[in-house]
């Protein structure tokens, strides 16, 4: 009796001390809350109406790109190939947007790993072509993500523009949209010779800031990011290093200029892009830096002769808007060699990456094909977005932001945009099979 | 052929069993069943409720177990155990070998008594040697790789079977703690049914048993006053979101390496501290090839002993691993290269990109405050710059 007894309290005893549904389970405590960006400046609140008049059209055409980087400089050449009257207009008076005038240099993710695991060169078509004629010239360092000089990247980009009869517009701003309900007529340009209209079927957005874009009326996320100024240092190959009191300093990376090397500037975080006022503010902060800068390396033993070469003609906005188009990139697309019908093109990655919790190093990511619904915002008929701000995933932004995609994607647009013009279509509507023919035929590799 | 059909005749349904213990435990990618043998255990079921006075969902398989075992006398070990299935196995091998447990103490019994005992005060004494354990303990280096952590855990089984070739019976009628813990039940069950059957005839006198019982429940809340101390590890290592503090980790796991096998970012490896040897085999985490992933608590649900508490994904910001640490002068912004990775990859926005000297250098840093450790810029970061540091005991 006693061991029964002695049993029973001992099970009582210790359902007691688990105490009825006292579970272990860890809860979360509420929604996390999201840290709230500050509020924008909007200036003085104050506004003024502006009278309206009467605008010359400048030109009617049937292909318009605006912005005349990487993606810009492609998509018209890709559309003039078609055979379309193609008009190109650019705000500063270079070709080659950030990757020339800007300084950053190198041409990234030109290769990545195919299905059978071989490291590949993914970048064909202009842009391949691009990076040929500057090798030729001896203006490229390496094969892979190959470092160019500006000023030569400058020249193969206006020569090739020059070859394929695009019409070009230097120190011209694209102002404002001609809308007309689900179509823009065309594009009001603001220069020295004033404000006028171009006219045209199909309207490329290469601004990078997606400018065309929001005033189309497009959906967009915008995307806060780093801002940097690049500059180059000049006689790096007179630094005397047997000099007493010498010691290393970060002097950037080389170009093939001999003696002449780039320095990057990551700059601070969650910059506006968009913002006039900061960016006025970056850029004469950023100036002021990279100046004391270069004065300190120069009274350094050793780097007397080091003189500060330029600083680059464009602020490094890396990424600002992004469209909400018919398909947003994602990871997971880039990982898993999603295959596209309508791809437009592969590009390649630079970084590594996580994906599902486990790290892809940049030697293994797998090159990446790019759909052509990515490049087609939601409403317009005849608009088509390349380059940094075409639909993606945030995730992707340092694969997606760079030289090689923006060449990739404006590629594809230019091809697509000639296509449209020639079928009289909306650029949704573009058959998908006659876009891959063209692109295969205009030397692009579609993986 | 006539040993053939002895053994078909053998197999049975404790032989399925067997067969359904051993493809959970392999591993064949069913990673949140992987450890479910373990949840029937009412061993580790009482060790573990005892120990932390709580439980979980899957804790019901344990107590329908108990139930049965309360029903039928060793009713886990007849219709389940997949240890006991191979020892009968390999006594059946030699047959010829004469050998009686008759006159040998019940261990078992005097283990599982004392374990629990021990497991009031929060100390489950001898639940690594639950069969259960030892079983996937031997699984393990199928899914984890065979390291000098995790042999000591595969070796239970063979050498608990390897007795069975020369001591048949010892392990399951003297030695389990498992079979000790029904036994010690047993005459429970008898005061629940409604007829009391006569005393088993096997069972020693009350006299003897009332004597073993208080020795075994002495010793087990001796033990477990004096153990806390030497069961305690002092060196704090990284540890899976949500367990117990440092100095009871060692004493509550069981190695049976669930988490281990389960984690599906291959981060959780057995510790090894030559300095350390009570922490041994325990799970401990390396962000070579991955991180603990955000949306995921698969080691805290197939965790059969608490010492992971289960969690819920979207505590996982209250529940640290440690501080991610970085050492500047590592990183690639220092060198004026383009990269971002850890800030990128940090869903705890734990990583600000702060200026220094102006903008000419901007470096990442840590915010203490929102970093758990998931170690997703550690494996990121090109250069290695970034750490994970234990931090503070998460619960």
């Amino acid at each position: 009796m006693k061991r029964r007894n002695f049993l029973t309290r001992m099970l009582a005893g210790g359902a007691l001390g688990l105490g009825a549904g006292c579970s272990r389970k860890i809860e979360p405590t509420s929604r996390r809350t999201e840290d709230s960006p500050a509020s924008p400046d909007s200036g003085s609140g104050k506004t003024v109406r502006e009278p309206s008049r009467e605008i010359p059209v400048l030109a009617e055409t049937d292909v318009l790109v605006i912005g005349g980087g990487p993606a810009g400089v492609a998509a018209a050449i890709a559309a003039a190939r078609t055979g379309a009257d193609t008009w190109l207009v650019e705000r500063y008076n270079h070709l080659g947007g950030l990757w020339t005038g800007g300084l950053v240099l190198p041409l990234l993710s030109t290769h990545a790993v195919d299905r059978q695991s071989r490291t590949r060169q993914v970048i064909f078509g202009i842009g391949g072509e691009m990076a040929g004629r500057l090798k030729s010239l001896g203006m490229a360092i390496s094969e892979v993500n190959p470092v160019i000089d500006p000023e030569a990247g400058k020249f193969v980009l206006e020569e090739m523009i020059r070859e394929s009869g695009v019409k070009m517009l230097y120190h011209t701003w694209a102002a404002q949209v001609i809308r007309q309900d689900r179509t823009i007529r065309g594009v009001f340009v603001e220069s020295k010779s004033g404000r006028s209209a171009i006219l045209a079927k199909v309207v490329i957005d290469c601004t990078g800031d997606g400018d065309i874009l929001h005033w189309a009326g497009e959906r967009y996320e915008v995307m806060k990011y780093h801002i940097g100024l690049v500059h180059r240092l000049g006689n790096i190959d007179r630094i005397d290093a047997r000099k007493p009191g010498y010691v290393k300093r970060g002097i950037g990376d080389p170009t093939p200029i001999p003696g002449v090397n780039w320095v990057n500037m990551h700059g601070p975080d969650e910059q506006d892009g968009l913002d006039v006022r900061n960016l006025s503010r970056l850029q004469m902060d950023f100036r002021r830096e990279i100046w004391e800068n270069v004065q300190r390396i120069r009274q350094t033993p050793g780097y007397e002769q080091v003189f500060l070469l330029d600083t680059a003609s464009q602020l490094g906005v890396r990424m600002s808007r992004i469209v909400e188009a018919e398909y947003r990139l994602t990871l997971e697309d880039t990982m898993t060699f999603r295959e596209f019908e309508d791809a437009i093109g592969v590009s390649g990655a630079w970084t590594t990456m996580l994906y599902k919790g486990k790290k892809v190093p940049k030697t293994e990511r797998p090159c990446w094909q790019i759909p052509y619904r990515s490049l087609v915002p939601r409403q317009t008929e005849n608009l088509l977005v390349a380059g940094r701000c075409f639909c993606f995933e945030p995730a992707l932004v340092e694969d997606t932001r760079i030289i090689g995609t923006c060449l990739v994607t404006g590629h594809g647009a230019g091809a697509a945009a000639g296509l449209a013009v020639q079928q009289r279509e909306a650029v949704r509507h573009v058959d998908r099979s006659r876009l891959k023919q063209l692109l295969l035929r205009q030397g692009v590799w579609l993986g | 052929m006539a040993g053939l059909t002895s053994l078909g005749r053998r197999i049975g349904f404790r032989g399925l069993s067997a067969a359904a213990a051993a493809l959970l435990a392999a591993p064949l990618g069913w990673k949140a069943f992987a450890g479910l043998y373990l949840w029937l255990s009412p061993f580790l079921l009482l060790n573990s409720a005892l120990a932390l006075r709580s439980f979980v969902e899957l804790n019901a398989l344990g107590f329908l177990v108990l139930a049965a075992a309360l029903a039928q006398k060793r009713w886990f070990c007849r219709h389940l155990c997949p240890v006991g299935w191979g020892c009968d196995l390999a006594a059946s091998c030699r047959q010829r070998r004469n050998f009686s447990t008759a006159g040998f103490p019940h261990v078992g019994r005097w283990l599982a008594a004392s374990s629990l005992a021990a497991s009031c005060i929060g100390v489950p004494l001898f639940q690594i040697l639950d069969p259960m354990a030892l079983f996937h303990g031997f699984f393990t280096p199928l899914s984890a790789g065979i390291s000098a952590g995790a042999l000591p855990g595969c070796l239970g089984l063979p050498l608990v079977w390897i007795l069975s070739l020369w001591y048949p019976g010892l392990w399951c009628s003297r030695l389990c703690p498992l079979g000790g813990l029904q036994e010690e039940i047993a005459p429970i069950g008898r005061l629940l049914k409604p007829k009391a059957g006569k005393a088993d005839p096997a069972s020693p006198t009350p006299g003897t048993r009332r004597r073993w019982l208080l020795s075994s429940l002495a010793a087990g809340v001796a033990a477990a006053l004096l153990a806390p101390r030497a069961l305690a590890s002092k060196k704090d290592y990284l540890r899976p979101p949500g367990s117990m503090p440092v100095d009871r980790f060692a004493a509550l796991c069981l190695r049976c390496g669930n988490c281990i096998r389960g984690c599906p970012t291959g981060i959780l490896h057995h510790h090894m501290d030559a300095a350390e040897p009570i922490s041994w085999m325990v799970p401990s985490i390396r962000f070579e090839q991955g991180y603990c992933l955000e949306p995921c608590n698969l080691c805290s649900r197939v965790c059969p002993s608490g010492a992971i508490t289960l969690f819920d994904p979207a505590a996982k910001d209250r529940l640290p691993i440690g501080l991610a640490e970085i050492r500047e002068e590592e990183c690639l912004l220092a060198k004026n290269r383009e990269c971002d990775r850890c800030k990128a990859s940090c869903r705890y926005r734990a990583i600000a990109m702060t200026a220094r000297r102006g903008s000419l250098l901007t470096l990442p840093e840590v915010l203490p405050k929102k970093c758990v450790g998931c170690g997703a810029c550690e494996v990121i970061c090109p250069t290695r710059a970034v750490r994970i540091r234990p931090g503070p005991p998460g619960t």
